[in-house]
This record gives structure tokens, sequence and C-alpha cells, in this order.
């Protein structure tokens, strides 16, 4: 039985060196909470194993002015305790709460859950609706960013090639009118994997009161996560309240009626999407507000 | 290729495959059999270990990436053949039934204790979130962790 090579790469430029040796068979591997079982169950042998654990100045979260940057290799662990995007990104912040159990946020990574792109990643709706660009580092050793939306392909798939790694994500800290929320419905309060998941950023105007933006993504629904504008829609020039949260969930319905009409799980998430939505609602009422220097999103 | 560890305090050194599972070196290789595999997909908890001080699932973690670091089993936590406050309070307080969920449950409120010396009990509920129990016998093991925080964590 051929085993695979293993490089761990200390540095970016080690790590480009490796990307020099990448085929299609070789694997990059994170905290690889999903690699480790995508071998065991794929029978699959990769050629290459390249290790980027020991990448330490990959984990790092930093405000730079208006921007929020975080490494690839940080943790859900580390991104759930973080007090800065426990304001400038909540919807991240309790997204990271979420993956997982305890064992497994101390390892796994938010470059790991992109490049893995399970369609029910709970990073990916947080990270499309703070419109996360992300940083690609290629076997040359530049770094180019790229918006997240266009790395999304096929589930389990992403468009980056077999010589390029992900490094970071960047997006705009959430402005002083803005709030954002997560939400998961799962077979259990903890420990689960979702069967759905969103997230939205609202804008309120000056009083507080309407909401002037609304941008919201789900996941789960359908091969990868996806924002939806005819759902955001529904929340423009309305109050910030119960009755503008119950149109807000039947618009999510009829959002997966549309996303997935030939699905046997349809019946059962048009009605759960329905949960989903409250649990947003509840949470956005109750977010705190950013602060960010930026403009927010557009 | 070589992995070098410190493994309960001592230092390790052993010829690994590069796509071990940690949990395969530490029971096949090292023969510490405490660590159990139970679902082998990071649901049960049962094979948790402490590395750097935070529970890990060791069904889910690359051998290769333990190198330089500190691996905590449940053979770790007794010295000199007795055992510590926190398993004499599993084992006082009945929070053992078959066993099998022990070492891991051990092990994820020995990571608890570590960075939390007084948890609550909804903080103890979330530290063993990803610990699982089938003979359901959560309530005493709850117990049992808060009694060893009472008596000054997992401290010998």
């Amino acid at each position: 039985m051929n085993r695979p090579a293993l490089l761990a790469p200390r540095d970016l430029a080690a790590l480009a060196a490796a990307l020099h040796r990448a085929t299609p068979d070789s694997r990059l591997i994170a905290g690889g909470t999903d690699l480790m079982l995508r071998l065991r169950a794929s029978g699959i042998r990769p050629d290459l194993l390249i290790d980027l654990s020991g990448l330490r100045e990959l984990a790092f979260i930093r405000k730079e002015g208006g921007l929020v940057r975080i490494g690839a290799m940080t943790t859900f662990a580390q991104i759930q305790r973080d007090a800065m995007l426990a304001i400038h990104a909540s919807c991240l912040s309790r997204a990271a709460a979420h993956v997982g159990s305890v064992q497994i946020r101390n390892v796994a990574t938010i470059g790991g859950n992109v490049a893995n792109a399970s369609p029910c990643a709970d990073a990916m709706p947080a990270l499309l609706v703070l419109d996360a660009s992300v940083g690609v580092l290629n076997r040359a050793g530049n770094i180019e960013r790229r918006p997240l939306r266009d790395l999304l392909a096929e589930a389990g798939t992403t468009t980056l090639g077999t010589d390029e790694a992900i490094v970071d994500f960047s997006f705009a800290a959430l402005s002083a009118n803005q709030r954002s929320a997560f939400g998961k419905f799962g077979a259990r309060s903890s420990v689960a994997v979702a069967e759905l998941n969103g997230a939205m950023i609202v804008k309120l105007d000056e009083t507080q009161r309407t909401i002037t933006q609304a941008r919201i993504a789900f996941g789960s629904i359908g091969p990868t996560a996806f924002v939806d504008d005819r759902v955001a829609a529904v929340l423009l020039d309305k109050p910030l309240n119960n009755d503008t949260i119950e149109s807000f969930a039947q618009a999510c319905s009829g959002m997966v009626s549309r996303s997935i009409p030939h699905r046997s799980s349809l019946p059962y998430k048009r009605h759960a999407v329905r949960g989903l939505a409250h649990d947003l609602g509840i949470a956005i009422q109750g977010a705190p507000m950013g602060s960010g220097a930026a403009e927010g999103f557009e | 290729m070589q992995l070098s560890t410190v493994l309960n305090g001592r230092q390790v050194s052993l010829d690994i495959a590069p796509d071990a599972r940690l949990i395969d070196v530490l029971r096949n290789e090292l023969e510490l059999t405490g660590t159990k595999e139970g679902c082998a997909e990071g649901e049960c908890g049962a094979c948790t270990v402490v590395i750097d001080g935070v529970a890990v699932n060791a069904c889910l973690v690359l051998a290769a990436q333990v190198q330089g670091k500190s691996v905590l089993t449940v053979e770790g936590l007794a010295s000199a053949g007795h055992a510590n406050a926190l398993q004499r309070k599993f084992v006082e307080l009945g929070a053992i039934q078959c066993g099998f969920c022990t070492p891991g449950m051990l092990m994820s409120a020995t990571a608890l204790l570590a960075r939390n010396s007084k948890p609550s009990h909804d903080e103890i509920r979330r530290a063993l979130a990803g610990n699982l129990c089938r003979c359901t016998g959560y309530a005493a093991i709850i117990e049992a962790v808060a009694a060893a925080a009472d008596e000054g964590g997992s401290a010998q």
C-alpha cells in the first residue's frame, strides 16, 4: 500500500514550494476534521499530504481600519472567543460557536471549512453575507484576492487549483447601524451537522427603526451556500419587528421551494426554514451593533 | 517519518506512517489503549485526548500534526498508581457505568478544569457536549466534574 509523502511547510515560501509538487491527487490538510474522514471513507490515497498546521503565521484575527482579516489556519475556537469579532462580525462569531463540538472547534479551521466546501459548512453563509474575499496563494508565491462566491463550485469542491491554497479571509467590519445573526437547524442543539443554516446582516436607519439594507445567505439547501436577494428584499423599508420577521419566514419558505423543487427533503425544509427565519429574527433583534469605520456592504 | 512528541510528560520518538491517525498510533504503536475508538467520526468523543491544553478527537487528528506538541491521554492522569481527584470523583459518584466513554469524558473535563477551575454546571455541560454516554449517566458525570472542581480541579 502506497503511503503519501508528507510536507509540513513552516512559512508561505515553503508552502509555495510544496504547492509546486502538488498533483490532482494531493491534499492540503488543515485541522483535518473533514479530510481524515473523507480519506477513510473514500479510500483515496493521496500522493502528497501538505500539512498546514505548522503555518503559525496563518492563525490570526486582526482589524485593520475598517477591514477584518482572519488567517486561514485560525480555529473556530479562536473565532468563537474573539471579542472584536463578537462586535464586528457577530454572525461569524455565532457560526463558529455552532461548529461541531469543543473537540472539533479546537482544531477545525475557517480555511479548511471553506476549502472542504461541504454544503452545510457553518462558516460559509456567514462569510457570504459579510461579502468576504479570499487570499489565495499560488505556487509562484503570489497572493491573489478573489470574492468567496467565485470559489463556490459543486458540493465538496471549489474552483481552487491543485497548486493553490487559501491563506486568509477579509471583509468590512460591521458599521454602526448594522447588525448580523447566524442561525442553524439540526438534529441536536449542539454537535449537529446543519440541516439548514443561514446568516443575515441588516442595516437600520438613524432612528434604528427601519431596515435600509439586508443581505441573507443560506446553507444546506442545494450543493453550495448562496446569497438570496429575493428574500432580503422582503425586509427592505420595513421595521425590525415580529410582523416583518413573519413575512421574512414566508419568503424563506418560498425560497426553499424555488431552490430544491425536486428534493425529497423539500416539504420538511420548507417548513423547517420558517423556524430558522424566526431564530434569525430573534437573534438579529438582540444582536450587537457593529461600529466599524467602513461603510459596510453593498 | 519520525514523530517526536511529549506524551504524558515523557519525550517519545517513534517511526509512524505519514497518514496515520493519532488514535492508531496511541493504541497500536504505543499500546495506550485507554483512549477508545467509538464512532471514528468525531461525534462520540470517546477518543478525546488533550493536545497542548485543549481537548481534541484523536480519531480526526493526523498523528504527524502532534510533532513537537504535548499530548495527554487518560493514562497520564494517575500518578504512581494513584487516581487523581477527577478520576476518584468519577468512581465515588457512580459516574462510570460501562466505562467506555469514561476516558473521553475525563479528558474533556481535564481540559475544561485546566482553564476554568470553577466551572458552572452549564459550562460543564457545554464542555462535555462532544462526549456521548450510551448508558446515559450524564447527571452523575456532571456532578463528578463539579465535585472535582470543588476539590481543587484535577490536581492530584
